[in-house]
């Protein structure tokens, strides 16, 4: 009974992908008339119009562009901020944790249209780079959350002993504390890297006005529109395979140990 | 093609930047406006379904392009001076240089955005709305087409009786309706009472012709509209008359170009007027839009933007796009050019000796929501025709109103406030962890450490978040510096708007059923995969996956639920409207579960294996059962981590605004917003930031309410 139940759910996993994956491969109007039918025809026009028509290609150097950079950035300030509040007492510490902790509540609507015109002010709405230092802002009391955890059950004589030997707390941090946090520091970036390559929100508000700055996710929720327009689905699918392709190879490399350190925060935090 | 950018490139750099027109994309392609552009040189067309929206954001960056004809608040932003007045020009030479380029308009086209002696709007397409039909069939079954709506009702049955569905509807969008309802007002009160409607007039709602108009738009939806229609979009239900399954279909002229390439070669594609009730004596009519282009005046280049705009409506140019798209224009003399099979449009459009419709006329904006309202009771008939014209009356009586009405909901801000100071006084906040035993960090180390981020965070964050509060006390519509009003926003909000507290409610529906649903599988699952093997692991893998599909996981189920989609095909359930606005809450559960459930369930399971074994052995050996031994045992331990996720949950679910808007193909009506989707639409659409901003700070107050009894719970 509890075999079956395991099973079904896999299989409710796996269909719908599996769905998208012969669709993509379909002339559109065909799936139109027999949405679960085997493909006839097997075709590559769909994946050649995503790219080609849909501007898939544009839209993903964007989303990489941005998805590396506000990664990277976010990364590794929040270790630092991590590694500060686990280790020292920082002038207005409480402070500082207070405000990263309501962080993580704190509703992006709140902020989002102040922001929108405090990015204005700086000449940065519309700009890849405004996007992801908003990105890596709202990515960091995430980033400090996980890894704090992590610094601190780090052993504390390591510590001693870097500063023994007379490191200071910058060169402690930098030379032996960010490599041992390495896989903390994986398991942060991957989760930051993913959220990010999927988030519409803010893309949506801070880039959509501007013709060719999007990244995937508006890409992909335009094609769903279009395609509404023109009763062929064909690009979608091929859109949806092309969006979600890295982030499922990207797990399946990884997946152990993505969910080994989700696992550890959890019993940690 | 190299060449060919490189010279663009040249060109681009030597002279000034090319202007942009920004089009609304719809079927009809751009074709038309990309081959002015290249005569016109030195132009780009910037085309896209959802122009509206991004123009928005752009007019708030400040930075509009030179032309649009997209659909944005017009006569506000001509009232703040954004569009440029056009007389100087159409008082001038044509493109060809001809005669007066506004003597190239049909009679009235130019009216509706004339403000205070100036025009605004350019009209090109012209839209007649029309009964399509295919003539083949017709004959075959020997149909004529009706001369009077009582006809038409007839001949649907007929129709019918045949074995068919006898009308194809875009009943997704409701505003599919409008133009039944205005063509029955029209004929049955008369060209006077048709126009004090739009000027909201005292009456000109809750009277015996727009009940008539009303019930007779009713009992066609109810009797003869294609079942499962109401859940179809607009290309959906014109596929479904195209392929044959419906024999008629009432839309705008663009029909024929939007479904270009699916109309079957044997169609014979027809169209008759809109038939008139019996009882009507006014002349006949038709019924149009237009198409109206404007120039920004903040562009970079207002002049070059008229000059484009005197290209396109030339008439040799324009009659160019009528042979090209079979669309009819509202420049004189280039209709001529309609194909054969749109000569019930050229008909309709010759045999009229006047013009109505909603493009033509200057509806309150104030209007556009009971409306929408309206029109979906009066399709799924919720509410009689009575009243529904009441309602009307009602919002047409409050927009009247110069003085400030009576609150609509005088007690419920008391209640949520109540609610809110309730979960405060419970709740306690959140343990700090002890910070006396760490070392002071010296200033330059913490300057290089912790600097950056918390100078980002701050930047980027808090400062934002913080003038938002200031915000929420203004009037502000981004175009013009803020007022500061006080706490009217929040009054507005909170006392009188219908849709802040029907999205509060949906809210509160997914805050009560998705966290709670989501933690019982993930509680189930845990415990069915509970000894640590290959086979179990391989499972929380595969059941976590989708939680990495981000919007991609809505869109795909956005095709599942379609109304022709596998789901339905599966169940046998033809036509069933997942999506619809009565069905769209419950069906995001399972997306939610399939979407978000793995995270809960690798938290439940870490929590799970924490539990000590030897406790939960001695509890079984002490004859507990299964239940009583996770109850007893394992649950206060894990009770924690499992509140966390929870929270996580809940909060996603306050924030929620992904689904509702690519579900509703980001335009929720206003009876499926959230708070976040509400936000959006009155920032973006409707222009009051202060407004929307006084709502997101309502969220937080609710979110942190919300932390502070979790905490509590979570501590106990």
């Amino acid at each position: 009974m509890s075999r079956l139940l395991l099973f079904l759910t896999a299989l409710s996993v796996i269909c719908p992908l599996l769905w998208v994956l012969l669709c993509s491969f379909r002339p559109g109007p065909d799936v139109f008339i027999d949405p679960l039918g085997w493909p006839r025809h097997w075709t590559l026009e769909n994946y050649r119009q995503a790219l080609a028509l849909g501007g898939f290609t544009q839209y993903f150097a964007n989303s990489l562009w941005v998805t590396l950079a506000a990664t990277l950035l976010t990364t590794f300030t929040g270790a630092s901020l991590a590694f500060c509040l686990a280790r020292f007492r920082l002038p207005a510490h409480g402070l500082a944790q207070a405000a990263l902790a309501t962080g993580l509540i704190l509703p992006l609507q709140l902020v989002v249209l102040p922001l929108f015109f405090w990015l204005k002010q700086l000449g940065l709405i519309g700009t890849h780079t405004g996007l992801v230092l908003v990105y890596t802002a709202s990515g960091i009391p995430y980033a400090v959350l996980l890894l704090r955890g992590f610094f601190a059950s780090l052993p504390q004589e390591l510590f001693e002993a870097a500063l023994l030997d007379g490191c200071s707390p910058r060169q402690a941090f930098w030379r032996i504390f960010l490599p041992l946090a390495r896989p903390g520091l994986s398991t942060v970036a991957l989760f930051t890297a993913v959220s990010i390559y999927n988030e519409y929100f803010l893309a949506f508000l801070l880039l959509g006005g501007m013709p060719g700055k999007g990244t995937l996710p508006l890409g992909l929720a335009n094609l769903t529109i279009v395609s509404q327009y023109h009763a062929d689905f064909g690009q979608l699918y091929a859109g949806l395979v092309l969006v979600m392709l890295p982030s499922l190879m990207l797990y399946l490399a990884l997946h152990r140990h993505l969910l080994a350190g989700l696992a550890q925060g959890a019993v940690k935090g | 093609m190299r060449c060919l950018c490189l010279w663009l490139l040249l060109i681009c750099s030597v002279c000034a930047q090319p202007i942009e027109i920004a089009l609304f994309e719809g079927g009809e392609g751009l074709d038309y406006f990309q081959r002015c552009a290249r005569e016109f040189g030195d132009a780009v067309c910037l085309g896209d379904p959802r122009i509206s929206e991004k123009l928005r954001i752009r007019l708030l960056e400040g930075k509009p392009p030179e032309v649009t004809n997209a659909s944005l608040p017009f006569d506000q932003l001509i009232a703040k001076g954004k569009v440029q007045a056009l007389d100087r020009w159409l008082d001038g030479p044509n493109w060809e240089a001809t005669g007066r380029w506004r003597d190239d308009f049909l009679p009235g086209s130019l009216e509706r955005f004339r403000v205070g002696g100036h025009t605004y709007g350019i009209p090109l397409q012209y839209t007649v709305q029309a009964c399509y039909y295919s003539r083949a069939q017709f004959r075959a079954h020997d149909w004529p087409p009706p001369k009077t709506w009582e006809e038409w009702v007839k001949l649907c049955a007929r129709v019918e009786a045949s074995g068919q569905a006898a009308l194809a509807f875009q009943g997704r969008y409701t505003y599919y309706a409008s133009p039944l309802i205005q063509h029955c007002y029209y004929y049955l009160a008369g060209p006077q009472a048709y126009a004090e409607q739009f000027a909201l007039k005292a009456g000109s709602f809750d009277n015996p012709a727009m009940v008539e108009s009303l019930t007779l738009v009713q009992e066609l939806a109810r009797n003869h509209f294609q079942p499962g229609a109401l859940g179809m979009s607009h290309t959906e239900a014109q596929m479904e008359f195209l392929q044959g399954h419906a024999a008629m279909l009432v839309c705008g002229s663009w029909f024929k170009s939007e479904m270009r390439d699916k109309i079957p070669a044997d169609f014979e594609l027809a169209e008759f007027a809109l038939p008139p009730p019996a009882a009507s004596r006014t002349p006949p009519a038709a019924q149009v839009g237009a198409g109206y282009f404007f120039v920004f005046a903040e562009s970079a280049q207002p002049t070059r933007g008229v000059d484009y705009l005197r290209l396109i409506t030339s008439r040799t140019r324009a009659a160019e796009l009528v042979a090209a798209q079979d669309l009819p224009v509202a420049v004189r003399g280039a209709n001529e050019r309609l194909s054969a099979d749109l000569t019930g449009l050229r008909e309709i459009l010759a045999q009229a000796g006047n013009s109505f419709g909603e493009g033509l006329s200057v509806t309150h904006p104030g209007m556009a929501q009971v409306w929408a309202d309206v029109r979906f009771d009066l399709l799924q008939a919720k509410a009689t025709p009575a009243e529904l014209a009441r309602r009307l009356e009602a919002a047409a009586e409050r927009l009247r109103g110069k003085e400030d009405p009576a609150p609509l909901f005088p007690w419920r801000p008391w209640l949520l406030l109540a609610a809110v100071l309730g979960l405060v006084l419970l709740g306690k906040s959140p343990a700090q962890p002890q910070t006396s035993n760490l070392r002071r960090l010296p200033w330059p180390d913490a300057l290089w450490l912790a600097g950056p981020p918390l100078f980002l965070y701050a930047l980027f964050f808090w400062l934002p978040g913080l003038s938002a509060l200031l915000a929420s006390g203004c009037e502000w519509d981004g175009l013009s510096a803020p007022q500061w009003v006080g706490g009217a926003n929040f009054r507005q909000l909170l006392q009188s708007s219908p849709r802040f507290w029907q999205a509060l409610g949906n809210n509160l529906f997914l805050m009560a059923c998705i966290p709670t649903l989501i933690t019982l599988w993930s509680l189930l699952f845990a415990v069915l995969l509970q000894p640590d093997q290959p086979r179990h692991r391989f499972l929380r893998a595969l059941y976590f996956l989708p939680n990495l599909l981000g919007i991609g996981a809505i869109l795909i189920w956005q095709q599942i639920y379609h109304p022709q989609g596998p789901l339905n095909r599966l169940l046998g359930w033809d036509n069933f409207t997942w999506l619809s606005q009565d069905h769209l809450y419950p069906s995001m559960l399972p997306l939610a579960l399939w979407s978000a459930g793995g995270f809960q369930l690798v938290l439940c399971s870490a929590a799970l294996s924490q539990v000590p074994t030897d406790l939960v052995d001695a509890a079984r050996l002490e004859g507990a059962n299964r239940w009583q031994q996770f109850w007893a045992v394992s649950w206060p331990s894990m009770r924690g981590s499992v509140l966390a996720g929870y929270f996580l949950l809940l909060i996603g679910a306050v924030k929620s605004f992904e689904t509702i808007w690519l579900f509703t193909n980001q335009e929720p009506t206003s009876q499926v917003h959230v708070l976040g989707t509400l936000l959006v639409q009155t920032a973006f659409a409707e222009l009051k930031l202060g407004e929307a901003t006084a709502l997101a700070v309502i969220l937080l107050v609710l979110v942190l309410a919300l932390q502070r009894a979790l905490n509590r719970l979570e501590e106990e």
